[in-house]
């Protein structure tokens, strides 16, 4: 007689979490009557919101925030004020949302996304994991701490394990495609393309296989994220087409979190990620004129045949472009430097102290100034 | 009375069995007749009165994001109260492994401005420290080499603030890292100049006698 | 503190049959060598820190604040007693702080969680960290002394893991079956830190796996009194 599923099986009758009915919120009032068990969840999670307020992960970015949340706002009218969407600084692709309606969503992710439709798709689908309680449904079943370690390390402040089921582990099967659902109405009402919804996903799974990513991302596993791209199909199909896609205005809001993706990727060496976004030119007209120097830069790292003077070329675009943003001045001397081209490098390096005096780096600049002037003397 | 004893004896065995997983075994106190660390890769001068943790295998476990795996190094390790507290390590990894966490490699004539750049970003690549500060970045001269000066802070998933001091260069093959790892909180302030000491002390490896 | 409640209650099971006489897991050189010099007269307790944690019959564990506030109130309560009845110190709460002074204190609370770890595991190893503990927070938390007029400050920090009815009923069967289901236990330690030189005077724990409740006054006045059974003399007039 095998034990443990007796056990398990006994456990999970006593827990009483088998099929009690849960009431979904419908507004911002409906917060004031939850139950004592949901009072708990909401408690922990306002723990972590404190938490990732005192830490160094949100970014800062009032206008950029002030956007996404307009985005949730128009998804879900009736609960403004009550879920509330912050940015975390972080190159992974992802989302999670908590059972306080606290939403989060990584730089990566906003930075990959075409236009509002597709963020929209991704809000409404989180919002919904709040509204219907997820959370709490899924409470009694959720898996022990290994669950609670992935999400640990994804962003470095502990979850207690109820919280833990978030999007990056994975809410079950049932409760991911009922967020879709849920989540796909709202942005149908919302007037969005539904089309749209499914290029999110598409997008993302493309990237995620393009860059052989095994990090907890948005939509889990591979099998799942098939089946999620047919699901969102199905749905699709049953609509209209028509609907706005919302590029522009996505575009000029998130400017400055797409710069700023492609400088922590930067920072990590995640070379691949800003190649893939940017050597797509009509992509690369999306982003800042700055962007052609991480380009440069993620050329450089590649170091594959050719990237050389592909990346010379994009030094020179951003120069061109920005032509008052230090840093493209830097890599392109010292591109020459190492080419041995000592006059150019000299210059470059120059004007890179002269428009940066106060640049990090500056005390490796100085130094292979210093080196070329010395050379340049012999 | 003898049961309690041999309970009690066993139990600590038990405890000690349990806790090498936690706590390397292998710990010798810092004296004045062997304070010299030397091996083939380098030769550092250790403070007298800390712990030094040589291991006898020379190898590291490596998380990354494609799984864990294994790199070879020489290493000491030293620490005055516990490794969680403060602890000082000297290595030399292979240039091909000198990143390990980014799986990137060291190659020669390779800039010190590029090496501190990938080696912070190797750092990074250890999830509670993606949000580290830099507080300084800089070139440096260890043993004759050009290298770099590395000084970052990072906060603990407990939230407790922590720094790194790190002095990197790269030669002949492989790839050293000299650093001081402690809480911001008094301790870091207290250990830095017994760490510059050592910096100071430090030469590239002879034979070992 | 989970990683270090997790150990002690590790480490609690397996030697709590090997003490006679309770000896604290923590006790400063200078206490055994001048005790009159640094026993403090007063003591700042820093507001005690009391998880609890409801376990579901799945095994789940949830943390219930209103039953944690209820269990940190008790702690401070019972310790507030036994200072009043028992010890030869006075006790003073901590004042509400703001800013930078309560960055200052998370910064050491959070800086002892890990001293008092080191000071648990390496004196074990270590034979000269064992004959002479002298593990310090540093002397960050000075600017207490000024404001409380403490010479140390008590640093609380306990769990409770409370068993659901469907958890206790999921025990008595695995129990029937021959399977150990855990139901739930409760840790305490207790440190007292120098103000003027962050010195960890004395610090211990206690494990119970005996039902005891910490969100009930009686049971936290025993946890209390099992930390404190260790306390040096200087600290206590008189043991039970």
């Amino acid at each position: 007689m095998k034990t443990a599923p007796l056990i398990l099986g006994l456990a999970l009758a006593l827990s009483g979490c088998a099929s009690a009915p849960v009431a979904p919120l419908s507004s911002t009032a409906d917060v004031g009557t939850i139950s004592p068990a949901e009072k708990r969840l909401w408690t922990e999670a306002m723990e972590f919101d404190d938490a990732m307020a005192r830490s160094d992960r949100l970014y800062d970015d009032p206008a950029a925030t002030q956007y996404v949340q307009s985005v949730m706002d128009r998804l879900y009218p009736e609960l403004r004020g009550t879920v509330r969407v912050r940015i975390v600084k972080s190159p992974h692709l992802n989302a999670f949302a908590l059972p306080n309606g606290s939403i989060y969503i990584h730089l990566g992710l906003l930075a990959r996304l075409e236009n509002e439709a597709q963020l929209a798709t991704v809000l409404g689908h989180e919002a919904a994991h709040f509204t219907h309680k997820h959370g709490l449904r899924q409470r009694e079943t959720v898996k022990s701490a290994s669950a609670f370690a992935t999400v640990t390390s994804v962003i470095g402040i502990p979850l207690i394990d109820v919280l833990a089921t978030s999007s990056i582990y994975g809410y079950s099967r049932d409760l991911e495609r009922e967020a879709d659902q849920i989540g796909f109405e709202r942005l149908v009402k919302a007037g969005y393309a539904p089309s749209e919804s499914v290029k999110s996903f598409e997008l993302l799974a493309a990237e995620s296989k393009a860059l052989d990513l095994k990090e907890p991302f948005f939509f889990s596993t591979h099998p799942r994220m098939q089946e999620r791209i047919e699901t969102y199909q199905e749905l699709v199909a049953k609509q209209p087409a028509t609907g706005r896609t919302g590029r522009i205005e996505f575009l000029a809001a998130t400017r400055g979190v797409r710069l700023a993706n492609l400088e922590t990727d930067l920072s990590m060496d995640r070379y691949k990620s800003i190649i893939l976004a940017l050597e797509d030119h009509s992509r690369l007209a999306e982003y800042p004129p700055e962007a052609s120097y991480y380009l440069g830069e993620a050329l450089r790292k590649r170091g594959a045949q050719g990237d050389e003077s592909q990346a010379e070329k994009a030094y020179r675009d951003a120069i061109g472009k920005a032509p008052s943003f230090a840093p493209s001045y830097r890599a392109l001397g010292m591109l020459y430097m190492k080419r041995r081209d000592g006059t150019r490098a000299q210059n470059l390096l120059g004007k890179y102290l002269q428009l940066a005096p106060n640049a990090p780096d500056r005390d490796y600049v100085l130094q292979y100034y210093a080196e070329l002037k010395r050379e340049g003397k012999r | 009375m003898r049961n309690q004893i041999m309970r009690c004896a066993s139990l600590l065995a038990v405890v000690a069995v349990a806790m090498a997983g936690c706590v390397p075994v292998v710990w010798q106190r810092v004296e004045a007749n062997n304070r010299i660390e030397q091996n083939r890769a380098f030769t550092v001068e250790l403070p007298e009165g800390w712990m030094r943790y040589a291991p006898v295998n020379g190898s590291l476990n490596v998380s990354t994001n494609k799984g864990e795996h294994v790199v070879k190094v020489t290493r000491v390790m030293i620490t005055r109260d516990g490794p969680n507290l403060q602890r000082i390590n000297v290595m030399r990894l292979d240039s091909k492994d000198a990143f390990p966490r980014i799986e990137r490699g060291y190659s020669d004539g390779m800039l010190p401005s590029e090496a501190a750049e990938l080696y912070i970003a190797d750092i990074k690549a250890t999830s509670t420290l993606e949000n580290l500060t830099v507080l300084k970045n800089a070139p440096y001269s260890i043993a004759g080499k050009q290298g770099f000066e590395v000084h970052v802070k990072y906060k603990t998933e407990k939230g407790l603030a922590y720094e790194r001091l790190t002095y990197g260069f790269g030669d002949a093959g492989g790839f050293y890292l000299l650093s001081l790892d402690a809480p911001s909180v008094y301790f870091f302030p207290l250990h830095r100049e017994a760490f510059n000491r050592m910096v100071t002390s430090f030469r590239l490896g002879t034979t070992k006698a | 503190m989970r990683t270090i409640i997790f150990l002690l209650v590790v480490l609690g099971a397996l030697l709590a049959g090997c003490q006679t006489v309770p000896q604290p897991q923590g006790l400063h050189y200078t206490m055994r060598e001048s005790p009159e010099k640094v026993t403090p007269k007063t003591i700042v307790i820093l507001p005690p820190r009391v998880d609890v944690m409801e376990m579901s019959a799945g095994g789940v564990q949830e943390k219930v604040p209103e039953w944690s506030q209820q269990a940190s109130r008790n702690i401070n309560d019972a310790i507030g007693e036994y200072a009043r009845s028992r010890g030869t110190f006075r006790l003073v709460d901590l004042p509400k702080l703001t800013g930078s002074d309560l960055d200052r204190v998370d910064q050491h609370r959070a800086l002892y969680d890990e001293v008092a770890w080191a000071g648990l595991v390496f004196p074990h190893y270590w034979p000269h960290k064992r004959e002479r503990f002298d593990y310090t927070i540093g002397s960050g938390l000075k600017f207490l002394k000024q404001k409380t007029g403490a010479d140390a400050a008590l640093i609380v920090v306990g769990e409770d893991v409370v068993s659901t009815a469907g958890r206790k009923a999921v025990a008595v069967f695995g129990s029937i079956l021959g399977m150990h289901v855990e139901r739930g236990h409760s840790a305490l330690t207790i440190g007292l830190v120098n103000l003027e030189t962050g010195d960890v005077l004395w610090f211990d724990y206690r494990t119970s796996y005996a039902d005891l409740d910490m969100r009930d006054a009686n049971d936290a006045k025993k946890m209390v009194t099992n930390v404190f059974a260790a306390l040096p003399a200087t600290l206590a007039t008189r043991k039970q």
